[in-house]
């Protein structure tokens, strides 16, 4: 965030301006958290998470495994309330006025429950009503969904019936169908075959053409690395890096940005630890 | 506006005329307009109606009785039964009306106080299904009220089912008036909806109040007000004179109604803050307690190694393993235990009195009960452990070698007998020792284990499959009173046998043990041999329904 600055010759004042017209306003600010923590229980999770988006960006979130993502991203869903620190989206708070923001969202989650009962149909159905979408206009919209996603002959199935790809192209769809201003992806393309991956990783570079907004959280680097123009790291809780993978890659002097992300993550060779495994298995 | 799914819309046209006008004028503008005013959104809120209606249908959620009609008929038609034969016999004894009344309505509150309180705890603070939904732009208290709308359904089914009779039974009533009945049912029913509502009120002060990682504990000890209740039923009049509450306090009118306003303010608010930010707190209540750290002996456990040696190796091991954790952690099996509460209560309060007296002493003792107790208690326990709050973890036994399940199940029985006879009964022998000496407690210690073992190997049968691997079904309970009242029936019978022929001589007593052990061991090969086949068939349809069953529905 730009700090105020005082100013006392019109040199300084035309530089002040020319800095004001470059920060962001809160209008074309999509999303923004200051100063975020969240605790489980006892256990703090997050520790003063900071940033913003703006407008038709992609933003890949990175992270070890427990370091906190998908908790942000569920507390940018309305699901959880940060214990301190705010949240908003649009201009909207969270979590007071979460229906609004929730209007606005579409959120694929990491590992989403279903009614298993439902048929895909039916699913979509329920979610397009409860954004209370014109009946004409959601039946369309469901149609196309399905048809792109290959899913049109198994509309009528039970999602119990339904593969792990299946179950996610129907996540994905239900995210899109109220046509969401800002889209929270957790680990979208799990699950996906090779063509419905490269499908979803175009589809998201259009939905940023025509002005959506992706916070998109992946373990799968060089997707991140294609889809994303700037990504932000978080390790145990905390924010620890937040730039375009190519500026990030020049300050860590790393040649990928796996290399990166194990850099900042002081993650140590993987080799004692395979070993370990191969002997424990031996004995 | 229309059901959300196509089978409704068909059950509709089946439904009587009454029933369907009363379904328009609910779906209708006027009573949308009303939920609005509540700050509801009338078309989330039939829309959320609907659905839960739809997977209850289709057995995805069985846990909620008022989802659940077949169930809740029943148990309607059953304890309606049981109260309309004793208020025939009432009426014969013409007590004056206002006893009868408050007789009737002392027992429908108790009975609606268990299950709803119950309902309401399941429904609200174990939301599983409401985690698809937390980030739909759906209102805190469009979500509620759409779950509520069962607990209202238990309320006008089970009402009037308890009190049609003995309202009718009131006209035999002396002085006889012919406007007793409407008076009855209209109590009876303002009473039940008073329940209801202090239930969802007394949850929505501690969702709102309580924290997330404590609010499981907190549900459950809620669950044992009913209990409490019962016991002040039982021990009122005497707590009210120990304590001394001045006669003006009950007789001043007005300070009665103002409790009342009070309690209904209690309830209201609570509510109102359950509409508040409910769905934002679910994904909390839900995860509750799973950042605790739980202790983990890295120390191998002596009885678990034991188990491993005596009852066919490390598989045995997994079974005593699991159950004892699983026991002590799964809160929908904590939960079932509750109804074990008040049973517990009453015979510790007993056993406290009477524990002095032998039961060799020649008279009739509550320690002839005792090995019938436990039996008792392992009767209420097994049935139950085939449901848990994980039940979708059940896809790992998938994977189980069929040969391991006989000895995982040798396992569960190893952790029962530990847990709920071998422990319990080692403490009463120090205790029993010094009361009655060394001798009589060994060979009254060792009838007593021995007979409750020939319970559980008995029971062990009851156990419908894996362990913790069902979702919890609302009729569980009432299918076991059948099994209940057998077990009541043969535990008086074999009281009386242990008093005028067993407890005579303590040689007799100790052969009578030998042979129940041989007993408990042959009934625990065969038990085991069952528990492992229904442990096969759980598995097995659970691998045949992810491939076979429901592929297409239209």
């Amino acid at each position: 965030m730009e700090k105020s600055r005082t100013t006392d010759s019109p040199g300084a004042a035309k530089s002040a301006e020319f800095l004001s017209r470059l920060t962001p306003r809160p209008a074309a600010c999509a999303l923004s958290l200051d100063n975020v923590f969240f605790s489980y229980g006892g256990a703090e999770v997050l520790h003063g998470i900071s940033f913003t988006l703006a407008k038709r960006e992609i933003v890949g979130l990175l992270g070890p495994n427990g370091a906190g993502k998908s908790t942000t991203i569920k507390i940018i869903a309305g699901i959880l309330a940060a214990a301190s620190g705010a949240v908003s989206v649009a201009g909207l708070e969270l979590p007071r006025q979460a229906v609004e923001v929730k209007r606005r969202i579409g959120y694929v989650p990491e590992a989403a429950g279903l009614y298993e009962s439902l048929t895909g149909q039916e699913f979509l159905e329920l979610i397009g009503r409860l954004h209370d979408i014109e009946e004409e206009t959601l039946q369309k919209r469901i149609l196309g969904l399905l048809e792109t996603f290959g899913l049109i002959s198994d509309r009528s199935s039970r999602l119990d019936s339904y593969s792990k790809g299946m179950r996610q192209k129907i996540l994905i769809a239900s995210a899109l169908l109220h046509n969401p201003e800002l889209i929270l992806l957790d680990e979208p393309l799990t699950g996906l075959d090779v063509n419905s991956a490269v499908l979803v990783k175009d589809l998201l570079a259009a939905l940023a053409a025509e002005g959506k907004t992706i916070l998109y959280s992946s373990h799968v680097l060089d997707v991140v690395e294609r889809v994303c123009n700037r990504v932000i790291v978080i390790y145990q809780g905390r924010l620890i890096a937040d730039d375009s993978p190519e500026a990030l890659k020049e300050s860590t002097c790393q040649p990928t940005l796996e290399d990166v992300f194990r850099y900042l993550t002081h993650a140590s060779s993987v080799e004692p630890g395979v070993s370990r495994i191969i002997e424990s298995l031996k004995s | 506006m229309n059901g959300l799914f196509t089978p409704d819309k068909k059950n509709d046209e089946k439904k009587p005329q009454a029933a369907r006008l009363i379904a328009r004028l609910l779906r209708g503008p006027k009573f949308a307009r009303f939920l609005e005013r509540l700050g509801i959104d009338p078309k989330q809120y039939w829309l959320l109606t609907d659905l839960f209606h739809t997977i209850g249908q289709r057995r995805e959620f069985m846990g909620q009785l008022g989802r659940d009609r077949d169930t809740l008929r029943w148990i309607t038609i059953l304890y309606g039964a049981i109260m309309g034969i004793m208020s025939l016999g009432l009426a014969v004894a013409q007590p004056t009306p206002s006893l009868y009344l408050l007789i009737f309505l002392g027992m429908t509150a108790f009975l609606l106080f268990s299950i709803v309180i119950s309902e309401t705890s399941n429904t609200l603070v174990n939301p599983v299904e409401a985690l698809m939904l937390a980030h739909q732009p759906i209102n805190g208290a469009t979500y509620t009220v759409a779950k509520l709308t069962h607990i209202l359904t238990i309320v006008l089914y089970l009402v009037p089912g308890l009190n049609a009779v003995p309202a009718l039974a009131g006209l035999l009533l002396k002085p006889f008036r012919w406007s007793y009945p409407i008076l009855h049912m209209v109590v009876a029913l303002a009473l039940g909806l008073s329940i209801a509502l202090f239930c969802c009120g007394l949850f929505g002060w501690l969702i709102r109040f309580v924290p997330a990682a404590r609010l499981k504990s907190a549900a459950r000890i809620a669950e044992f007000l009913p209990t409490l209740m019962f016991f002040s039923f039982a021990y009122g009049e005497r707590l009210a004179r120990a304590v001394h509450i001045p006669a003006w306090l009950t007789a001043n009118r007005g300070l009665q109604i103002s409790i009342a306003v009070v309690i209904l303010g209690f309830a209201a608010t609570g509510i109102r803050s359950l509409s508040m930010d409910y769905l934002i707190r679910v994904s909390s209540m839900v995860h509750a307690g799973s950042s605790k750290k739980m202790r983990t002996r890295r120390r191998a456990s002596l009885i678990g190694d034991m188990v491993r040696r005596c009852c066919g190796g490390q598989a045995a091991r997994a079974g005593f393993e699991f159950l004892r954790r699983l026991m002590a952690r799964d809160w929908q099996f904590r939960r079932q235990l509750m109804a074990l509460a008040p049973s517990l209560i009453w015979f510790a309060v007993t056993l406290v009195r009477g524990w002095k007296t032998s039961p060799f002493s020649g008279g009739f003792t509550i320690m002839h009960l005792l090995p019938h107790f436990f039996g008792f208690v392992t009767l209420a326990i097994c049935p139950a452990l085939a449901y848990g709050s994980d039940y979708q973890a059940i896809w790992m036994f998938l994977l189980t070698p069929l040969g391991a399940l006989r000895k995982f199940g040798a396992g569960v029985h190893a952790a029962l007998w530990t847990i709920f006879i071998g422990v319990p009964h080692t403490v009463l022998f120090c205790l029993l020792a010094f009361a009655w000496g060394v001798l009589d407690s060994a060979v009254f210690i060792a009838f007593s284990a021995a007979m409750a073992s020939l319970y559980l190997a008995l029971e062990i049968r009851l156990i419908n499959g894996v362990p913790f691997g069902k979702q919890l079904q609302s009729n569980r309970n009432y299918s076991m009173l059948g099994i209940l009242i057998l077990f009541g029936a043969s535990a008086a019978i074999m009281a009386a046998v242990q008093y005028f022929l067993i407890f005579r001589s303590r040689q007799v007593v100790l052969i009578a043990a030998t042979i129940l052990v041989a007993a408990a061991w042959v009934a625990a090969r065969s038990s085991l041999e069952s528990f492992a086949i229904a442990m096969r068939h759980q598995l097995g349809t659970l691998s045949a329904e992810s491939t076979l069953l429901y592929r297409e529905i239209e």
